[in-house]
């Protein structure tokens, strides 16, 4: 098993010596790591290793929590006007560095509104769009998602009408209209049925090569099929990263999963 | 994990908002206190807090009106206390679930009638009653007591079917495996368990007693003396300054109002500090 | 075999329970037969023409009509002082508030709200007597110092009650709005402060309520028994409380008499209803968020 050459490859991201604590839980300690750009990274490791913490740090919600302490540098590729350069993230203004880095949940989380204020409110408040302008933007990222169809006679209905999988597409929706670079995918697939799962994977499939995607993911299998770069993280450090070609197979596989979980 | 925000400062107008209310307290403080002081001061200090209420004598003592305060409330929390419950331990399993579900309502509603509602309906139906069943006017401590003790019920047993209900929620599977009745798993389980919530419930409870001037007004009969049998009649501080007011005199009567006003306000604040100490010290044993 | 303690218990419990509902029964069937044959016409407006009542035309001597109106204006006033500072306080204390504003702006609203009413109304009485000594010389107690007094009574039910709604709405909307980029501003006043909005309007009714009944505050500052319609700002007032009380003490015919009873019938009517409009939008707000906690 060799490390991957991403040296030769643009970066997303690149963190150095992050260390996060929330209260008297160490949740990082010292993570080192780069991201792939236009690729999909996945991050894997036991429930409690700290992949939502290292998600979360992209776009400082940790901040958030209460107790958090951090140290280290979090820098993100292609934020800031020059496509190569890399901009720490507490330089930028904190609006903007979220609509740049788009998050999308476990459990959706539409907001409670109706479908089109859940796509409106952020373009027009956030983004600073006009209302006709929003209304574009909310019609071209329900399409890329395949909602649009499903919804366009009832975008005035409230968003918890919509079952588990349209919401998940829905809150995708809510994001990819903010026209981020980069998207952060906290076990998207995780409270859903496997039916739409399926759906939600093939479409973040779909976008591969047009965002730089860091995910979070508890399946090995979900990983192979979707990533492009893993990282297995354990106990609040980097324990491993790799190319997705170099994943295991066979009876290797499972002594590999043994180790993860 | 609680959420909490970085640090936004708030818009200064809604702080400002926020902050009248501080200020909107200490005014009334400010007010209610000094004049309370000042009428001590011009009234002879310790013989407006004496045993003696004779108006003619220039003898302004206090005494009385505390004695029937503390009397008063305090007679009709015990009563009060043990009626919310009672009704508490019948909501939770120890009467069929229908009367429950009646029972509940009745005490949701009994929240939405007025105090002078309660008043009213005492002086056409239960003073006459206690006149001619024992004697006397029938406006007495008695009266008095018993519209205090129903009227807070509906507080008090809220306050304890919360904590009730959720305790039993906890204990309810384990109590009932072990072969325990409701009504064993009530009295020698929740009830102890829930005890610091049965406290702050009577401490509330005892405030809103010590405050209540309409019904002591409408029944006690308001006599000046230290009433000592349930059918005496009696007049509480807050009945005292009602009266007093709007009969509009002045002097020495006027001082002893404010005093007795003053009084009332310290008695509050040791109630709502007593009842934020109790509520912390069982978030502290809860934790 | 049944222990001490359990047969004691079981004792109050039914002893209470059914004492309760004897009372609360009594009550009733007591209010309704001798209020419920004269709620009518008659009872609001005399024999005064409705609409000419209504429209203030003609005064109304024997009916309720200026107590309603009364308490009306008392009610509205008193909205008007309270609504502001106690929604903004409740918001400042769930949304703004660093843990030593909670703890202290707590307090103080925890102290305002066991002043006893009857304190609140010589507060109101000592305030005018001040202010006639300085700087109003023709002040007097008047409609508009009880619907401030009022205010000052209700104001920590409205704090507390906003802030309730707004603190249990589930915590994922401002983490989401975070994520989304949106500032602190923009979460607690386009989302948060809508989706709380059924819970707050609640709380405002509960407030109106407990404004609508209390007698002991406006007894000190300016309530009469027979004032007619309100005639301004500065004009002594009839309200129904004041009028049930000063009924039962100092009624003089069968008349009289039978108006207490009408007006104790329409008070129990007005925060009856109060009442259930608190508890149908406190049900909405719990409706919309079960299961998405």
């Amino acid at each position: 098993m060799t490390a991957p050459s991403i040296a030769d490859r643009e970066f997303c991201a690149a963190i150095r010596g992050l260390s996060v604590r929330f209260g008297d839980r160490q949740a990082l300690k010292g993570v080192d790591i780069d991201f792939p750009a236009k690729r999909i990274s996945v991050l894997l490791g036991r429930s409690g290793s700290g992949k939502t913490t290292l998600l979360r740090s992209f776009n400082r919600l940790n901040e958030c929590f209460e107790g958090y302490e951090g140290t280290g540098t979090v820098k993100l590729g292609g934020i800031a006007g020059a496509p190569d350069s890399l901009e720490e993230v507490n330089a930028l203004p904190l609006s903007r560095l979220r609509r740049l880095v788009g998050m999308v949940f476990q459990t959706p989380n539409p907001l409670p509104l109706s479908i089109r204020k859940n796509l409106l409110l952020p373009l027009t408040l956030v983004a600073g769009l006009e209302t006709d302008e929003a209304e574009e933007a909310m019609k071209r990222s329900l399409t890329a998602v395949g909602l649009w169809k499903e919804v366009a006679d009832r975008l005035d209905r409230p968003a918890f009408s919509l079952s588990g999988g349209q919401r998940q597409r829905l809150c995708l929706a809510r994001v990819l209209a903010l026209e981020p670079e980069i998207l952060l995918l906290d076990e998207p697939t995780a409270s859903l049925d496997r039916l739409a799962a399926a759906v939600v994977e093939d479409l973040i499939l779909s976008l591969k090569g047009r965002y730089s995607i860091v995910m979070v993911s508890h399946s090995l299998a979900q990983a192979g099929r979707l990533g492009d770069f893993l990282a297995v993280l354990t106990d609040g450090r980097v324990e491993e990263t790799m190319a997705a070609s170099a994943l295991p197979k066979g009876a290797e596989a499972e002594k590999f999963l043994e180790k993860l979980l | 994990m609680r959420i909490v925000f970085g640090s936004p400062p708030p818009p200064l107008w809604l702080k400002t908002l926020a902050f009248s209310i501080g200020g909107m307290l200490s005014a009334v403080f400010a007010f209610i206190l000094f004049s309370a002081l000042s009428a001590a001061f011009q009234g002879g200090g310790l013989s407006l807090f004496g045993p003696v209420w004779a108006p003619y004598a220039e003898k302004f003592g206090l005494g009385p009106m505390i004695h029937a305060s503390l009397l008063l409330s305090a007679s009709s929390l015990c009563a009060g206390w043990l009626l919310s419950l009672g009704c508490c331990c019948l909501l939770r399993g120890v009467g069929p679930r229908c009367f429950a579900r009646v029972l509940m309502g009745i005490l949701r509603f009994m929240t939405a009638i007025p105090t002078v509602v309660y008043g009213f309906a005492a002086v056409f139906a239960l003073v006459p009653l206690i006149r001619n069943a024992l004697g006397g006017s029938g406006f007495c401590w008695l009266a008095a007591g018993t519209m205090l003790a129903v009227q807070g019920v509906p507080t008090m047993a809220l306050i304890m079917d919360g904590a009730l209900r959720s305790v039993e929620n906890d204990v309810f599977l384990t109590a009932a495996a072990l072969g325990m009745t409701p009504l064993q798993t009530l009295s020698r389980v929740v009830i102890p368990a829930s005890r610091p919530w049965l406290v702050s419930a009577a401490v509330l409870g005892f405030g809103r007693a010590l405050g209540d001037t309409l019904l002591p007004t409408m029944l006690a009969g308001n006599a000046v003396r230290f009433a000592l049998s349930p059918l005496d009649s009696m007049r509480t501080l807050t009945a005292h300054i009602g009266l007093v007011l709007s009969a509009d005199i002045g002097g020495g009567e006027n001082l002893s109002l404010l005093l007795a006003g003053g009084l009332l306000l310290l008695g509050s604040v040791a109630v709502s500090l007593l009842a934020r100490r109790v509520s912390r010290g069982r978030n502290d044993e809860a934790a | 075999m049944m222990k001490r303690r359990e047969k004691f218990l079981l004792c109050l419990s039914w002893g209470s329970g059914l004492l309760i509902c004897g009372a609360v029964g009594t009550l009733l069937v007591f209010l309704l037969a001798r209020g419920g044959p004269v709620f009518g016409k008659e009872l609001f407006f005399d024999s005064t023409p409705p609409m000419d009542a209504l429209l203030g035309l003609k005064p109304v001597w024997n009916g309720i009509w200026p107590a309603v109106m009364g308490t009306f204006f008392l009610l509205s006033l008193t909205l008007a002082f309270a609504a502001l500072p106690g929604i903004g306080c409740g918001v400042f204390l769930a949304c703004y508030a660093t843990p030593k504003q909670k703890y202290r702006l707590g307090l103080a609203v925890d102290l305002l709200a066991g002043i006893p009413s009857i304190v609140m109304g010589l507060f109101g009485f000592v305030l005018i007597v001040y202010l006639r000594r300085t700087v109003l010389p023709n002040g007097t107690t008047c409609l508009l110092l009880s619907s401030f007094c009022l205010a000052l009574l209700v104001l920590p039910s409205l704090v507390v009650g906003t802030r309730t709604a707004l603190e249990t709405l589930p915590r994922y909307i401002s983490l989401t709005a975070a994520a989304l980029g949106f500032s602190h501003g923009q979460t607690v006043w386009r989302l948060l402060l809508p989706a709380a909005g059924q819970g707050i309007l609640g709380g405002l009714m509960l407030a109106l309520g407990r404004a609508a009944e209390d007698t002991a505050v406006i007894m000190l500052t300016g309530v009469v028994a027979n004032a007619g319609l309100p005639s301004g700002l500065t004009s002594k007032f009839e309200a129904l409380p004041f009028r049930i009380y000063y009924t039962a003490a100092q009624y003089a015919t069968q008349r009289e008499l039978d108006l207490g009873f009408g007006a104790a019938l329409a008070l129990l009517l007005l925060s009856g209803s109060l009442l259930l409009c608190a508890w149908g939008f406190q049900r909405g707000l719990e409706r919309r968020w079960r299961g998405v906690r």
